[in-house]
């Protein structure tokens, strides 16, 4: 055995809690203090006010999983984030090899993907709600000035047709993935993407059996951070259809801000909040431990 | 024109004494706008020598959310605006009483200061029955404003009946199809508005009967009509469902922009009437006209639902409780008043007041600002919303609007709801 000694030597307590002192504050304050809030707050009938809570036991968590508007919330987020992960996984995936490519105007290309995700998205939702208006939105002026008339829709006031307007709100975030496909691209050893070409593979064969099981590491990320994303997309929602029309694109971030802001009773919105929180925590465990048994 | 006859002895009775050392008074409020804000503030500065109010202003919807915390985490302040209905109950526990306030404070007990309808209105909103908030004056909801310009271009009058909304309609699209005949927000919680005004038409005093739980409910025949109203209103193309996408914002900015021949809201918006109101604001309109609601259902007549609003109290933490009350004296029933007043957000509780001249700048739109006074002042019900079911009545008539359901499923609907304690009727 060798008797030389590690550089590194073994780090002191002191020294522990001098680097990771202040990210422990920072965690406890504002994570594990709103969590035991809204834990306190989901069993009590109390207002925003917080004083004078009365305890009412899970009589909350009773009236919120007998609503149909807040299962219909979670099913809208789950829609939400399968239609964000699908198009991440495709489209974010093909984007993000053609543009690896290298081939001119590149840059731009990039830009134009990832402006999105890196604008606002209460800016952007908001835009597409002037834009979709029906009586005076921009698309529908524009159709009707070169005699497509007939296409110009109730875009946010149709129920389908305002789904469809969220759904493509989400898709338009695929800008996140395509950045993480093309991290990992970068890294990847070529000699096996030559080796594919000298036996005369072609692309789509390339992508399919040998780019895309390359990446197994980078869709587990996409995964979860789209479904994740997605719990938290109240701005996607609020400012373009404010999770109507009559519900149809509710989601629980909107659910949750029309009960502890518009009612008495906080204690409410908390429990709905607490609900959504394992609801998220539960799905990122269970992918998690999929994509580990697969691995 | 009227006259300010006044209001303003209170204020001259008020304590004119300087203090011995400057004294600051934290002031939170939502309304009214800065500019009006500050000239009240330097004209009660003026009357008390070595008091500094330190003005924190919000948008209303960041009031709602950000003064209950800072009253619960002990925030400095001395006078708060409290917005009525809920709120009221939501921080009334960290409020001082009003009444003995100015029986020991004020120049007046309150009762001969404000209106005691007003009072009696903000007392039923605490769950005590006790008086904490001192009301600016009352607003509510819906009106109809009309551009009068293009009221007189297209020959048009003011519509006041369901079939003279039909033409009035009809004759706007046939004459300029690119305005929208009435423009508003198609957002749940105004349809719902929309539907309480038309059940007040009926002259039952539907709202209050199940606001104040004596024996109505959502199913009740003058809702039932009232929601079918609203439905085919929209079926029969009285109301465009073009509206249904519009927040508030944007409608309104499409009537001031001349896009809309009316515009229909609440009663906050009657600056739209007020000449200097407009001036300051930049609404481009030359003249504005109002009225209540059409009446849209058979053998009703005009209504609206009222209540106070804009309620001035006194924060357990003030650290002066006299100055305090002198400032919510002169703001909601002394010199103070006549500064906003002209806004006509509300009009005003306090009092034995009349506004100034110089507000309207046509003999029409004096008259329909009395048209609406009116109806405020002899509502149909209270318009004491419950915020959370707003919402959910709203969300039934859209999806009446746009699926065709039942009203008698959607108002049953609403009536389970209603009793579900999911909202804030539930005690």
């Amino acid at each position: 055995m060798s008797d030389k000694k590690s550089l590194i030597s073994k780090p002191r307590l002191r020294d522990i809690a001098f680097f990771f002192g202040p990210l422990i504050a920072f965690y406890a304050v504002f994570y594990l203090f709103s969590t035991g809030f809204l834990i306190f707050t989901s069993f009590q009938k109390i207002s925003i006010s917080l004083r004078k809570g009365t305890f009412i036991g899970w009589r909350n968590f009773e009236l919120l999983l007998t609503d149909p508007n807040f299962i219909n919330a979670v099913t809208n987020n789950l829609v939400f984030a399968a239609v964000s992960i699908i198009a991440g996984l495709t489209l974010g995936f093909v984007i993000a090899v053609a543009l690896s490519t290298g081939r001119r105007g590149k840059t731009l290309l990039y830009a134009v993907f990832l402006l999105p995700t890196l604008m606002p998205l209460a800016l952007i939702a908001s835009v597409f709600r002037v834009l979709l208006e029906s009586r005076f939105g921009g698309l529908n002026e524009l159709l009707r000035s070169v005699g497509l008339e007939q296409m110009a829709m109730q875009w946010l006031i149709d129920p389908p047709l305002a789904y469809g307007v969220v759904v493509v709100l989400f898709i338009n975030m695929i800008g996140l993935p395509i950045m993480y496909y093309t991290a990992n691209l970068s890294a990847i050893n070529t000699s096996v993407l030559e080796a594919a070409v000298m036996d005369g593979a072609r692309t789509g064969r390339i992508m399919r059996e040998i780019l895309f099981p390359l990446m197994r590491g980078t869709h587990r990320t996409i995964i979860l951070s789209t479904i994740l994303m997605s719990f938290r997309a109240f701005d996607i929602v609020f400012f373009s259809t404010q999770g109507g029309p009559a519900g149809t694109t509710e989601i629980t971030g909107t659910y949750v801000y029309r009960f502890s802001t518009s009612g008495t009773n906080v204690g409410y919105g908390s429990a709905a909040a607490l609900v959504v929180m394992v609801v998220a925590l539960l799905i990122a465990a269970l992918q998690l431990f999929w994509t580990r048994k697969r691995s | 024109m009227k006259r300010l006859i006044l209001a303003c002895a209170t204020s001259a009775l008020m304590s004119t004494a300087a203090y011995a050392d400057d004294v600051t008074l934290e002031l939170w409020t939502w309304y009214p706008s800065e500019t009006v804000l500050t000239k009240i503030i330097d004209a009660f500065e003026d009357e008390n020598p070595g008091v500094n109010v330190n003005l924190n202003l919000f948008e209303s919807g960041a009031y709602q959310d950000r003064m209950p915390l800072a009253l619960a985490s002990g925030d400095p302040m001395d006078v708060v605006a409290v917005q009525t209905s809920t709120m009221v109950n939501l921080v009334k526990d960290g409020l001082q009483p009003l009444a003995p306030l100015f029986d020991e404070h004020g120049s007046a007990s309150i009762d001969s200061l404000i209106s005691p309808s007003a009072l009696t209105q903000a007392q039923s909103l605490a769950s005590d029955d006790d008086l904490y908030i001192a009301p600016l004056g009352v607003l509510g909801s819906a009106a109809v404003y009309y551009n009068a310009d293009l009221l007189e271009e297209l020959s048009l009058t003011i519509p006041r009946t369901r079939d003279e909304l039909a033409t009035f309609v009809a004759s706007v699209t046939e004459q300029r199809p690119d305005l929208l005949p009435i423009s508003f927000t198609g957002a749940n919680w105004f349809l719902d508005e929309i539907a309480l005004t038309v059940a007040e038409q009926a002259g039952t005093g539907f709202f209050n009967s199940v606001r104040y739980n004596t024996g109505g409910r959502w199913d009740d025949p003058a809702y039932v009509a009232a929601f079918d109203a609203v439905v085919s209103a929209y079926s029969d193309g009285l109301f465009s469902k073009d509206t249904l996408d519009l927040d508030y914002g944007r409608s309104a900015e499409l009537f001031q922009q001349g896009q809309a021949v009316a515009f229909m809201q609440g009663t906050w918006e009657s600056g739209l009437l007020s000449e200097p109101h407009r001036t300051s604001n930049t609404i481009p309109l030359n003249n504005v006209v109002a009225s209540g609601l059409p009446v849209l259902v058979e053998g009703g007549s005009p209504s609206i639902r009222s209540f106070i609003e804009v309620g001035l109290a006194v924060p357990e933490q003030a650290k002066n409780p006299e100055l305090s009350v002198k400032f919510i004296e002169f703001m909601a029933a002394g010199g103070g008043v006549e500064a906003w007043s002209d806004t006509l957000f509300v009009v005003p509780a306090a009092v034995g007041f009349e506004l100034a001249d110089g507000i309207f700048n046509s003999e029409a739109a004096e008259a329909s600002y009395d048209e609406i006074a009116n109806l405020l002042l002899n509502p149909g019900s209270d318009r004491n919303n419950v915020s959370d079911f707003s919402a959910a009545a709203g969300d039934a008539l859209i999806s009446a609007i746009l699926n065709g359901d039942s009203t008698a499923e959607k108002t049953a609907h609403l009536q389970s709801e209603w009793e579900s304690g999911r909202y804030s009727n539930s005690e």
